[in-house]
């Protein structure tokens, strides 16, 4: 029982970095555009897709797949954020609260059902990265499941040098910390807003191309790691990525548990994901800022 | 200009007590250990260069912020953790920097909110509202949209609003700032007045003439978070820490 | 003032006149279709109610018609209470969830309330699916029917009756006092603070109300229907109800109430087509937000209200001219 636990638990922390990684993107775009993505999701399924389609019409190997998958929702993102979200910024839009949340509402919809209609509605399944599994003592993780993480690994390390060190990516942090301060210093914000949502949009694209192999590929897959994420951007802190690793392990770990404990699958999935919630809940009440979150959401 | 409705009751006790007051935003700290007493009655100017926390203060006066640090006291009633409406009941009246008001609901509208809040009845409110409007001359503009009016109706407007809580202590972030000379005129008229009906009022400005025109007994300077004088304007304005922190911008 | 209100009252004479008649005019169909559309326009009034007017945002919504509708049938079912009072148990215990999470989250903000009514939904589907003893899971669990036999018209006459008194309720709110402090609260949140507005418990007490009724609205679907499935609690479901209200413009009661029944006319006919329907209306929602973000219905009801309130006044005009 215990080592089925340890590799229950294992595979937690896999699938937790992959939504990490989804969430970091998430909560990215809303530091720096003050706005929920709730099409969130459905570009974690997008990238799932697209690597899919890039293996299968482009010949790519699966690892440029996951590269290309990225890059495609990184102009995607840049596109939704241009045509639908800069509206936001100038004065056309009476109330910019209900429209981002809205607006990101029927991306949703929109996107989730063209992938119903274009892409069908029953699973799929998304070629390996490297077939087998690595066998440490009693433990069996499929190589499929460490490349993901260890790619996620590496991106999340590489965001973070990117906010760290980087022109533009050092504009975006100061950005997200107060849009009037980096006004001061001379930084029109505005102009970055599209490339924060394309970067959001590639690594949730990404995060849906590494879990192709792992889990089956439908156009609904987003849904619940979109909750999950949520939950995650909470629970982490808004605007924090060391936030989002550590309440990304820490919500793949509790659903991981949650399906060794209970043997019904129906009821492992819908538990597992009420005790997060319920993290949620509790983080709610007590510091609703979350573990490393900075400040209050608002539209400034 | 009505004095019913814009006197107060003589029975309402009244004081600011702050007692070393500390905000701190991420690695800055706006309001530094401020402690200072306000008696019924007093207008005070609060004055100070840009970022010396002057908004901050007001923000925790009026509940808008909660401190790190020290208390306030409002008529004796500690306010700790209280929500900035129930601030707004205690009597604590304020006026935005820039106008906060309801862009599309109408100027009586505008002024029925604050008078609803409180417990008045609906008879009371429609009497009230016209004469604090007369007060104000708007009683034109009762049925316009906020977002029409001009600039100096809209901070007129923010003062009625301010009044028609019946405020014992009356906050006014920056009630001259982009007001031009007549409006402004009028503006520190109808402060004057409130203030002989017995308003407790604390005025943050930068205009340094205005606020020396009206709050002629004390001054309270802030810089860099601190309270670094408070007294009679000649003493205050004389004072060398006053002056350099003023001429350091 | 007087000619205003006597169009007003002529149109809603005239409206009511057609709506009291249909049963005698109407095929099963049409009632049936007529039926529903009415459940959707409650649920969709309500929550334009919730997010227009309070500006609060709410994707619990289904999930709490759903949670009135499972319980008013196993309240029936289990303890043999009348339907009645099992419609009224899934409109407070509806309220009453409402009520908690509004505590919980309206205090924080908007976007959190969103997300948090997102999860909770989500799971609380989870759960419809997994906990099968109860619920029957996806297979759908049976309801006993409101009326007996093949009772259409009652059904509809009810359905109405519903509609009339949750707009009269909405209505009686956002006249009162507390409609004036919404208004202001989504105005200025701060402002309204400063104002002495207790914008938390404002905007609890919204959040309870329409949580109410639609658990009201779930409870009657479901006797109505006969069946209840965790599919009442589908994410397509909650956009079709944020698209009518969207759509038919989410700051009027009416425009909700009118783009309801256009919408899910216009989605049943397109039913051949299957998802695509639901693509489009996603598509329709980011349209509309982006380029009529009043609606599109309640401009032209508003403007209808204007040009009647003009054409008196013109008359006036020239009358006196002559």
């Amino acid at each position: 029982m215990a080592s089925y636990l340890l590799l229950q638990a294992a595979n937690g922390v896999v699938v937790g970095l992959i939504y990490a990684l989804a969430a970091a993107g998430l909560t990215l775009i809303f530091s720096v555009l003050k706005v929920v993505n709730f099409g969130h999701g459905t570009l974690y399924m997008l990238g799932g897709y697209a690597a899919f389609y890039a293996i299968r019409l482009l010949g790519l190997p699966p690892a440029l797949a996951v590269v290309a998958a990225m890059i495609a929702l990184f102009l995607f993102g840049i596109a939704f954020e241009r045509l639908f979200l800069t509206p936001l910024y100038t004065d056309k839009v009476e109330r910019k609260d209900e429209y981002a949340i809205i607006v990101t509402f029927g991306l949703f919809m929109l996107l989730e059902n063209a992938a119903i209609v274009v892409f069908g509605p029953f699973n799929r399944s998304a070629p390996s990265f490297v077939r087998g599994a690595v066998h440490l003592g009693v433990l069996a993780i499929t190589y499929d499941r460490l490349i993901a993480a260890g790619a996620a690994i590496v991106l999340l390390v590489l965001l973070s040098l990117f906010m760290t060190r980087t022109m533009i990516g050092r504009v975006l942090d100061a950005v997200s910390q107060s849009r009037e301060a980096a006004a001061i210093v001379g930084i029109d914000a505005r102009r970055y807003y599209a490339v924060a949502f394309g970067i959001g949009a590639a690594l949730a694209g990404g995060a849906g191309a590494l879990i192709g192999p792992i889990f089956t590929l439908t156009p609904t897959m987003g849904d619940l790691p979109s909750v999950k994420a949520f939950i995650i951007i909470v629970l982490g802190g808004m605007g924090s990525v060391p936030g989002s690793i550590i309440g990304g392990v820490l919500i793949g770990v509790v659903e991981a548990i949650g399906v060794a404990i209970y043997p019904d699958a129906d009821r492992a999935l819908a538990y597992s994901s009420a005790f997060s919630a319920l993290l949620l809940v509790f983080m709610l009440l007590v510091r609703p800022t979350g573990l490393f979150g900075r400040r209050h959401m608002r539209m400034e | 200009m009505s004095e019913v409705a814009t006197a107060l009751p003589e029975s309402a006790p009244h004081s600011v007590v702050a007692e070393a007051l500390v905000k701190r935003f991420g690695g800055v700290t706006a309001v530094s250990g401020v402690s200072f007493r306000i008696e019924r009655g007093e207008l005070i100017g609060l004055i100070g260069p840009n970022g010396s926390g002057k908004t901050t203060l007001i923000n925790l006066v009026t509940g808008a912020l909660q401190p790190d640090a020290g208390r306030i006291r409002i008529d004796g009633r500690d306010m700790k953790g209280r929500r900035p409406h129930q601030f707004a009941r205690a009597g604590v009246g304020r006026t935005f920097q820039v106008p906060r008001l309801f862009q599309r609901m109408t100027v009586r509208e505008n002024m029925m909110v604050p008078a609803l809040a409180g417990s008045r009845r609906a008879g009371d409110v429609r009497r009230r509202i016209d004469e604090v409007l007369a007060f104000l001359s708007l009683v034109d503009l009762a049925e316009a949209r906020a977002r029409a009016l001009s600039g100096g109706q809209r901070k007129l407007l923010e003062l009625g609003r301010a009044l028609m809580l019946e405020p014992t202590i009356l906050c006014l972030d920056e009630p001259f700032a982009g007001v031009h000379p007549r409006l402004l005129d009028q503006i520190l008229d109808h402060i004057a007045v409130l203030n002989r009906r017995g308003y407790t009022l604390i005025i943050v400005d930068h205009n340094l003439d205005a606020v020396r025109r009206v709050a002629e007994r004390r001054l309270m300077v802030m810089a860099r978070g601190e309270l670094i004088a408070d007294g009679p304007p000649q003493e205050v304005l004389a004072n060398p820490a006053v002056v350099s922190a003023y001429v350091g911008t | 003032m007087g000619s205003d209100t006597r169009v007003k009252g002529a149109a809603i004479a005239v409206a009511g006149m057609a709506a009291l008649l249909l049963p005698l005019g109407a095929n099963d169909y049409l009632l049936h279709i007529t039926i529903i559309s009415i459940y959707y326009a409650v649920l969709a009034s309500s929550w334009a109610l919730l997010a227009g007017y309070a500006g609060q945002f709410s994707f619990a919504h289904m999930a709490f018609a759903a949670l009135g509708g499972y319980t008013s049938a196993l309240l029936v079912t289990q303890t043999g209470l009348p339907i009645p009072a099992g419609m009224v148990a899934g409109f407070l215990l509806s309220g009453v969830a409402g009520a908690l999470i509004g505590f919980l989250c309206l205090p924080l903000g908007g976007p959190y309330l969103a997300l948090f009514t997102l999860a909770f939904a989500v799971i609380f589907q989870l759960i419809l699916i997994a906990e099968y003893q109860f619920t029957r899971g996806s297979l759908g669990l049976e309801v006993p029917a409101l009326f007996g036999g093949r009772a259409g018209a009652a059904y509809y006459y009810f359905a109405l009756g519903l509609l009339v008194a949750c707009l009269l309720a909405m209505n009686l709110l956002v006249r009162s006092r507390l409609g004036l402090f919404l208004r202001a609260i989504r105005e200025d949140q701060e402002a309204a603070e400063a104002c002495g507005v207790g914008t938390a418990g404002c905007r609890i007490i919204v959040f309870t109300l329409t949580s109410a009724i639609a658990g009201l609205a779930g409870a009657f679907y479901g006797h109505y229907v006969g069946i209840l499935t965790p599919n009442l609690v589908t994410i397509p479901e909650m956009g079709l109800v944020v698209a009518m209200a969207v759509l038919g413009g989410i700051e009027s009661l009416t425009g909700a109430v009118i783009g309801a029944i256009v919408i899910y006319v216009a989605s049943e006919e397109l039913r051949q087509v299957g998802q695509l329907r639901f693509l489009l209306l996603g598509a329709a929602i980011i349209l509309t937000q982006r380029f009529a973000q009043n609606g599109l219905i309640a401009p032209f009801v508003f403007r209808a209200a204007q040009a009647a309130r003009q054409r008196p006044k013109a008359a006036e005009g020239a009358a006196r001219s002559v």
